[in-house]
């Protein structure tokens, strides 16, 4: 079912089209709250009020962005909203400086070798991120978004949300080129 | 095609620092981002959600009967006041009725009343009606 057809089924008063919507876009939304939000049993509390409040404000939603966008929109904000009445909003800003040692203090060298394969120490990698970087990594790579849907969601600047994804990959990177080096050495 | 684009626009990003082996590190990296995490949702997550819609809604609709019905009576309770308020300054032999304003003025009430339950019973019900889940 296509999204025109899923929006005007939920606003005739289709449960089932309902259903539907919250099927196809509730990866996305758990996705975006899990990659803003740490602990486990508040993501699906906040992804419920998500698809409440996208119930409610559907009949203004007027196609001006992808229904995808649009929703993913309504999860960030309402979970920055969350973040900052609970005062757990930290817009931690990684300084060029500090990059370097941003993994040391996380990881330690023993984690470092348990990880079997690349996929699992990547993602170990991608968990210490800052909150915003690992939403952006999410936005372009899974879900292939563009910049300037990402933008519309994130309500940041083009120029930081490419800023955050180039420094997110960069770190990975180099973690990943020191992580192939010990592999060779092995 | 998609990792090519963005491995040009990570090297422009990365200036001089980005070497051959930086390509093939970031083609690895590339490929690893685009899969996803599992998550475990559950599968009534959706009905859950709808179940709550219809709570929701039912309550919404109570409160406000309940408002409607408390400014009709208050409508109703303000008018019988200010006619007995107004009667009092009259004489007592007349009745609030032969004043000149009383009558236009009662006719005004009541068809402000009767169009508020009007519009709330046939018109707004049924657009609730129409939007209700099934």
């Amino acid at each position: 079912m296509d999204d025109h057809s899923l929006v005007r089924g939920v606003l005739n008063g289709n449960t089932q089209a309902f259903s539907f919507l919250i099927k196809k876009y509730e990866k996305l939304v758990f996705h975006m709250i899990n990659k803003l939000v740490d602990k486990d049993e508040i993501i699906e509390e906040l992804a419920q009020d998500v698809f409440m409040k996208v119930h409610e404000k559907l009949p203004g939603f007027r196609f001006e962005s992808k229904l995808s966008t649009w929703i993913g929109t309504i999860a960030y904000r309402h979970t920055i909203n969350h973040l900052r009445k609970s005062k757990k909003m930290v817009f931690k800003e990684i300084e060029e400086d500090m990059e370097e040692n941003y993994f040391k203090d996380e990881v330690t060298p023993a984690q470092q070798f348990e990880s079997k394969d690349v996929s699992q120490f990547i993602k170990a990698h991608i968990e210490l991120l800052p909150s915003h970087y690992r939403n952006i990594l999410y936005l372009y790579h899974i879900e292939e978004m563009t910049y300037p849907e990402i933008v519309e969601i994130t309500e940041l600047p083009l120029g930081t949300v490419k800023n955050y994804l180039f420094r997110a990959r960069k770190l990975l990177k180099d973690q990943l080129s020191k992580f192939m080096l010990k592999e060779e050495l092995l | 095609m998609k990792t090519h684009k963005d491995i040009q626009e990570q090297k422009a990003f990365d200036k001089a620092e980005f070497s051959p082996d930086d390509e093939q590190l970031y083609d690895m990296l590339f490929k690893e981002l685009s899969r996803e995490d599992e998550l475990v949702i559950r599968p009534d997550f959706a009905p859950d959600i709808a179940a709550r819609l219809i709570k929701k809604r039912r309550r919404d609709q109570f409160r406000e009967n309940f408002l409607f019905g408390g400014a009709i009576v208050m409508v109703i309770i303000v008018t019988i006041g200010g006619l007995q308020f107004a009667q009092s300054f009259l004489e007592a032999e007349k009745t609030i009725l032969d004043n000149r304003f009383a009558l236009p003025l009662i006719t005004m009430v009541g068809l402000i009343t009767i169009f508020q339950v009007v519009d709330k019973v046939y018109i707004r019900n049924r657009k609730f009606r129409r939007l209700k889940l099934k």
